[in-house]
């Protein structure tokens, strides 16, 4: 029988180490992601589809975009464009 | 003073980047350190923050006062969490892919007695295994130390609802760590 079962619980998950550097690493991921997404979103405007997916091609064709700042856009769908494009 | 959260929201509708970077600043830790004991691994608590706080940005204009900031966080945070790990379970299934991020997988730490180390490593191991939402009942109960109807509302059900996810999550969790499986 396994004993003090919450207090098991609380130990194990608070031996996972707190990650201080969260917030202003999230702060700068956060900032590139929502400005690739503004200009996917103003590409697919401009491209009269009116969709960040198709902004998503009129942006790739404009220019390079890296991979990790796309995600968050529909993973799979980038990477079926990514192998496509 | 510091602003806010519910005038921060508003800058942050309004486009205003310095807001929503005050508002990661005092809100993330607690997003992040949920995500992390969920996920044990700090990649997936990395992706659930993020998403978290994109939410916010799209829903910043929509955002109204009727709950605390904290408590729709922590809505979105649970979700994205469960969400996370169902795609998780489903490529694992589909791939037989072993989950390599997980800290369980991490070397107990130095000043720890061994015995001490591995049992909780098998704690978080048998956690892993839980269903989704059995598994946050208890991280929110037992880790976060949130009261009943405070982990009941960040789940969005009922507090009888969350009783009974607490006590089929116990008891999936003694069966694993008694018998290996649940």
């Amino acid at each position: 029988m396994v004993e003090n079962l919450d207090e098991k619980v609380r130990a194990a998950l608070r031996e996972i180490p707190d990650d201080p550097g969260a917030p202003a690493r999230l702060a700068v991921k956060l900032g590139r992601r929502r400005s690739v997404q503004t200009r996917f979103a103003i590409a697919g405007a401009a491209s009269g589809a009116g969709s960040a997916l198709a902004g998503f091609v009129v942006a790739r064709l404009q220019g390079p975009i890296e991979f990790s700042d796309a995600t968050g856009l529909g993973d799979t769908a980038m990477i079926l464009l990514l192998g496509a494009i | 003073m510091d602003a806010g959260d519910g005038a921060l929201v508003a800058r942050v509708a309004a486009g205003d980047e310095r807001a929503f970077n005050m508002l990661i600043h005092r809100h993330s830790g607690f997003v992040h350190a949920l995500a992390l004991r969920y996920t044990q691994s700090r990649a997936d608590a990395d992706e659930v923050a993020q998403g978290v706080f994109l939410s916010l940005w799209r829903a910043a204009a929509r955002w109204r006062e009727t709950a605390t900031l904290r408590t729709w966080l922590y809505r979105v945070t649970v979700n994205r969490c469960i969400d996370l790990a169902r795609r998780r379970r489903r490529w694992q299934w589909l791939t037989g892919a072993p989950d390599l991020d997980a800290f369980a997988d991490e070397a107990p730490n130095a000043n720890d007695q061994i015995t001490s180390a591995s049992e909780l490593r098998a704690v978080r191991q048998a956690m892993a295994k839980l269903p989704e939402r059995q598994r946050m009942a208890l991280v929110l109960v037992a880790e976060r130390e949130l009261s009943g109807s405070e982990a009941a509302d960040a789940m969005d059900i009922t507090p009888g609802a969350l009783e009974q996810l607490l006590v089929r999550g116990r008891k999936k969790l003694r069966s694993i760590l008694e018998n290996g499986n649940g």
